[in-house]
């Protein structure tokens, strides 16, 4: 699994309403968007169809056409979307670790000695 | 959420060994600071450190509590906590996720010869977890129950405000249920547990009892939550016909017999508690605050008709919303109502913030504090801003009975020394469970009728002092002080009260 996978699945499930749409849509073999957006009154009908499109992009559900009907399934397993979302958890916090780091040793003098009283 | 990741990645791999077994997940970073320097960021509560390295660590010793604030999706999913297991001063630090999730997280720090560090981070999770945590994502997989199985859910937050108090629910339901399989499962067959988060958020409460409903032959459902979630999945188990077990302190009266309480009222919280603190302090006047819904409406409603009875004066409320970040409004009107006491009923992560900046903001000294939610997790979480503070529940840890003592031992020696202490909610669904496995037993099977008939005589010798279907008879009037929480009395129940 590639780094930028695992972020895309981890940017298209780290929102609530994303997750309920992914929930809904593996309770059935197959939903349109109509069925979907007809349980997420209070979402709307483009916010839902711009929340699919970012869970198709993450490869988490599939789209078929159909007529003017678009319908779609779920295609990740349980347990490779939760291998790409805490690796993208833990590696952006690394990540993040590593930028502060450098900002501290570029602004001179490497991050230290802010650590306060603790008893260690 | 999250920043952007920087353009140079490291290498990192992932790999699920096979189907029954753990996931590992191996990350690593180089950083240009040497191991002492790197170790001595952990856990200092600098956020642009990330969440990891910036989580809050008040102490760095085998069991201390670390905070965590993940970039989760919305306010409400982001807090977690995790353990410290053991370290190594500059080489490694070993620590017990709890929440959202559970795993075990080793990081290494590893010189490298340009005098930087090589950061390892070893990531375990087991594979029970990884199917539920795939479920709260959205990620449903098909449940296979054989016939000698009894699948039972349990509803709780492993993540939001209550989030805190989670790892010890679910451990204790665990613990409940392997002590009924070790004894001969439910009428022969064997209980199998299936954990839910809510978040403590009523949506996705009911997005968790959708998906903990569609469990072939679910027998019940634990829920050990807020009552805003109980008020959305209470109405759904009775549409589905599945018995509905609430356990925590509530002020919900549930009119269904499929809905069953076993949690402390606020009656039965208050009406002895508030005159004492009263008559210690010599003080009449109160202040009442909490988060804004039902269940601390609730208490404040009750607590002023106590306060008003017993001759004392509501000098002030205020109520702010689940999730609050700012509680100054509500201390600035503290402070101007010249109160001697205050009712907290915030909840979890919010109480442990307003408790925290009470005591920062110097109002402390003047005002006691009772918090009907202050259960010996948030008196950890508090630390010394929780000293003084009263509260009256079912349990506490520190009850000194031989059941306690004994239940306290089984739960270290399963979960080990360095799991997240017993609670009140925690101990509360312990007792629910095995109330639950012996009315089952008692009406001869695990569907409703036979286990609402059951109820009536179901009789389980916990630490709690309970009648027949685990109503309870007395409470226990516990203190914070700097070791957690001492029990100062035995109280009766508000029903029990002449």
């Amino acid at each position: 699994m590639t780094t930028s996978n695992s972020d895309a699945i981890f940017s298209a499930l780290a929102d609530p309403t994303r997750r309920a749409i992914l929930s809904l849509i593996g309770e059935h073999e197959e939903l349109t968007a109509g069925e979907i957006a007809a349980q997420f009154d209070a979402v709307g009908r483009t916010a839902v169809s711009s929340h699919l499109r970012i869970l198709r992009l993450a490869g988490l559900i599939a789209e078929r056409r159909e007529g003017r009907f678009r319908h779609y399934s779920v295609t990740s397993s349980p347990a490779d979307a939760v291998v790409a979302f805490l690796t993208s958890v833990y590696q952006n916090s690394l990540d993040q670790l590593a930028s502060a780091v450098q900002d501290a040793s570029n602004v001179g003098g490497a991050a230290s000695g802010e650590v306060g009283e603790r008893s260690a | 959420m999250w920043a952007a990741p920087p353009p140079e990645k490291s290498a990192n791999g992932a790999h699920s060994a096979g189907a029954m077994a753990e996931l590992v997940l191996n990350n690593e970073v180089r950083l240009d600071a040497c191991p002492s320097e790197l170790f001595a960021l952990f856990g200092t509560g600098d956020s642009s450190l990330g969440w990891l390295f910036g989580s809050e660590a008040a102490a760095l010793r085998p069991g201390s509590l670390v905070r965590l604030t993940l970039p989760l999706g919305g306010p409400a999913r982001s807090t977690g906590t995790a353990r410290v297991l053991s370290y190594r001063p500059n080489r490694r630090i070993d620590l017990a996720h709890e929440s959202p999730w559970s795993g075990r997280v080793v990081c290494r720090f590893e010189p490298t010869t340009s005098g930087g560090t090589l950061l390892r981070v070893r990531i375990t999770i087991d594979d029970g977890e990884v199917a539920r945590l795939g479920a709260e994502l959205g990620l449903l997989s098909h449940v296979d129950i054989n016939v000698w199985e009894v699948p039972l859910g349990l509803l709780t937050s492993l993540s939001g405000s209550a989030g805190i108090l989670g790892r010890s629910t679910v451990n204790c339901a665990q613990l409940a249920v392997e002590e009924i399989n070790a004894d001969g499962g439910v009428m022969g067959r064997a209980v199998r547990l299936f954990v839910a988060d809510d978040s403590t958020d009523p949506g996705v409460g009911a997005v968790a009892m959708r998906r903990l409903c569609r469990i072939p032959g679910l027998a019940a459902i634990v829920g050990m939550h807020s009552s805003a979630t109980c008020a959305v999945t209470g109405p759904m188990a009775v549409a589905q016909g599945i018995p509905y077990l609430y356990t925590p302190t509530s002020e919900l009266t549930l009119a269904h017999p499929l809905l069953v309480r076993f949690g402390e009222t606020p009656l039965d919280q208050l009406h002895r508690a508030l005159p004492r603190m009263a008559a210690q302090t010599g003080g009449s006047r109160w202040f009442l605050a909490g988060n804004d819904y039902s269940w601390p409406r609730a208490i404040g409603a009750t607590a002023r008709s106590v306060i008003e009875s017993s001759g004392g004066t509501v000098a002030g409320e205020g109520y702010l919303p689940l999730g609050a970040q700012e509680f100054e409004p509500v201390l600035s009107a503290i402070d101007r109502s010249q109160v001697d006491h205050v009712v907290s009923s915030f909840v979890g992560q919010d109480h442990v913030r307003f408790e925290r900046d009470l005591a920062a903001s110097g109002l402390r000294k003047g005002v006691r504090t009772f918090a009907p939610l202050m259960d010996d997790a948030v008196v950890e979480h508090l630390g010394e801003s929780a000293v003084g503070t009263w509260n009256v529940l079912g349990y506490f840890a520190g009850l000194d009975t031989g059941e306690n003592h004994q239940f306290l031992e089984r739960y270290s020696a399963r979960f080990g020394m360095c799991a997240p202490p017993v609670s009140a909610a925690a101990e509360g669904v312990y007792e629910a469970i095995h109330t639950w496995a012996r009315a089952c037993c008692a009406g001869g099977g695990v569907e409703p009728s036979a286990l609402l008939s059951g109820l009536r005589n179901a009789c389980f010798r916990g630490p709690r002092r309970c009648d027949a279907g685990g109503s309870l008879k007395t409470l226990l009037l516990g203190e914070a002080t700097r070791s957690g929480v001492r029990v100062l009395d035995e109280l009766p129940a508000a029903s029990r009260a002449s």
